[in-house]
């Protein structure tokens, strides 16, 4: 039985998240852990929202906390009665220290991690990829599927193939860990790269013996710009592998990763493994 | 020593058993040939439900061993040696080859060969980027002297490959056990986690799980390791030992049989290699069991 960790913001609560993970659940015999990252430090309100009421700012600012503990307990069970209704094994884990650091460190012990592309654990919204996304991304331990925000039944798999080893890590990883979508079709997706070429048979055979039927598509020019164009014209209901996310900060600032590319397209799950 | 479990919330009611293939190579030098590995490699194949892929090291390259070597093992394979050493050199990789083909038809083994000229350690290394895993012998040795166990070539695989590596044993009777080694280090987690993906049909046998110095771990930490490994094993159990870890290492290893020994760590930074030479080593010289070895 695998183990999935779900990350959700009980304050923010993503539907898309949960429909992920009790369907993953049902379809793998997963265990779902919901993950409720609870930090202290972040209320659905700011500061300033408070000062003008400063006359009743103590019990304002009780009733704010008790609010807040109501929505999160709402999205608890919320959590909770999806996955009885569906029969899916499920723990909640509810995490009142500093969001990150714990999810990272849970993370070592799951195979696979759930996370809404725009979760961002503040009171503000972002553009994804979102803070915490990235460093989710850079840092955990284990594959993240990252979600849309909106369902889709997954149909069929995009595999980005880039030559490096990191990309056929990811693609051993999503077979290993979800067999049940590395049934569905495959497209092997590659730009022309000097590297891609050099060992298309070793790469074949891999693939044939992970997946009944696999297409190869081969693009032309810049990955960051090709790959995101060809995708866009494909059906909703696709998954994407794809591999790293460079830990090194100096090599993102200078390039941006596949991965943000289409993450700001937020249209397709994304299953990101990196094997350092 | 304790057992603890976690209550699922529900059973469900349908179990998925999708086994994907996995591309499971087995390793050989081209000159030795050890088809008493064989047993062993045939079951691992057969329990992903794969082909068993051969990839015969011919190391033509950088040849160092002695013509008499090759001559020795021209006799090994069953061959007249009436040849010139260069031509003899390839008659007896083309017999080994055919050695072992015959082999695995006589066990039902569904084999596929690469033959690969160059390197032997790069030529590998490439070929596990592309694999699930990787069968080794243990004492495989491109080396015109004898080596120790395990060879320079085993440990420079076993630091190098990017996927897992298993270090095959001698004899094989089926498997009882297996044994997961514990540091809670980011290593010995990743080769606990490879071996369970690769193996998930295995979660019924008895699983022992070792940890030296327990203590160094944290509660929390240990809490939740324990609750990975219910999700996964059904049937756990926790040994640990003070100390020394190699000893510790040793001394829980050495008496089981039938178990396949799951190890992390396989140091591939040579300076830290000196300071501390991995803990698999003395283990795969003691112990005459199979090792499972991923490094991070």
């Amino acid at each position: 039985m695998k183990k999935i960790l779900a990350v959700f913001d009980g304050l923010k609560f993503s539907d898309s998240t949960l429909q992920y993970a009790v369907k993953l659940g049902i379809q793998h015999d997963a265990l779902i852990t919901g993950v409720f990252l609870e930090d202290p430090t972040y209320t659905s309100r700011g500061i300033y929202q408070l000062y003008n009421e400063k006359e009743y700012a103590y019990d304002s600012v009780k009733d704010l906390v008790r609010e807040d503990r109501q929505e999160r307990d709402a999205a608890v069970d919320r959590f909770e009665k999806a996955c009885k209704e569906a029969s899916v094994n499920y723990l909640v884990h509810r995490d009142r220290e500093l969001a990150i650091r714990d999810l990272l460190k849970e993370s070592r012990y799951a195979d696979l991690l759930l996370i809404d592309v725009s979760e961002s654990m503040t009171r503000y919204t972002e553009d994804p990829p979102t803070h915490f996304v990235k460093e989710i991304l850079a840092g955990a331990r284990c594959p993240v599927l990252i979600l849309p925000q909106h369902f889709s039944d997954i149909k069929k798999v995009f595999w980005l193939y880039d030559g490096s080893p990191v990309s056929i890590y990811a693609f051993k990883m999503f077979s290993y860990l979800l067999p049940v979508l590395s049934a569905l079709p495959l497209e092997v997706l590659t730009v022309d790269l000097p590297e891609v070429t050099l060992y298309n048979d070793m790469v074949k055979e891999l693939i044939a013996l992970h997946t009944p039927q696999a297409n190869y598509h081969l693009l032309k020019g810049v990955p960051e710009v090709e790959i995101p164009r060809f995708m866009r014209k494909q059906e909703k209901d696709s998954l994407l592998i794809l591999g790293a996310y460079q830990r090194g900060a100096l090599s993102m600032l200078f390039k941006t990763s596949m991965a943000d590319v289409l993450v700001k397209e937020h249209q397709w799950p994304l299953f990101v493994a990196h094997n350092k | 020593m304790f057992v603890e479990t976690i209550q699922p919330a529900f059973e469900t009611p349908s179990t998925v058993n999708l086994i994907a293939m996995k591309k499971i190579i087995y390793v050989t030098d081209a000159l030795d040939l050890h088809l008493e590995n064989l047993e062993f490699a045939g079951y691992i194949a057969g329990l992903a439900k794969s082909k068993l892929l051969a990839v015969f090291l011919e190391n033509d390259e950088s040849e160092m061993r002695t013509d008499s070597m090759i001559k020795t093992a021209a006799v090994n394979a069953g061959l007249n040696v009436t040849d010139e050493p260069v031509t003899l050199k390839q008659h007896t990789c083309d017999a080994n080859i055919q050695r072992f083909r015959t082999a695995c038809e006589s066990k039902g083994i569904d084999c596929a060969v690469h033959r690969d000229r160059g390197n032997p350690l790069a030529e590998l290394i490439l070929e596990s980027r592309y694999a699930d895993l990787l069968l080794l012998n243990v004492g495989t040795s491109f080396s015109a002297n004898r080596e120790g166990t395990p060879s320079d070539f085993v440990k420079d695989v076993m630091g190098n490959a990017e996927c897992p590596v298993v270090i095959m044993p001698a004899s094989f009777e089926g498997i009882d056990e297996l044994v997961f080694t514990y540091d809670g280090k980011a290593s010995s987690i990743h080769a606990i986690k490879q071996f369970t993906y690769l193996f998930p049909q295995l979660n019924e046998l008895k699983t022992v799980v070792i940890s030296i110095n327990p203590e160094d771990v944290t509660p929390e930490e240990r809490y939740k390791f324990r609750e990975w490994m219910h999700a996964h094993y059904n049937y756990l159990d926790f040994l640990s030992t003070e100390g020394n870890v190699k000893m510790g290492l040793v001394e829980l290893l050495y008496d089981r049989s039938k178990s396949f020994i799951v190890m992390g760590a396989y140091g591939r930074n040579l300076l830290s290699n000196f300071f501390s030479p991995s803990h698999a080593d003395p283990v795969i010289k003691m112990v005459s069991q199979a090792v499972f070895i991923a490094h991070h």
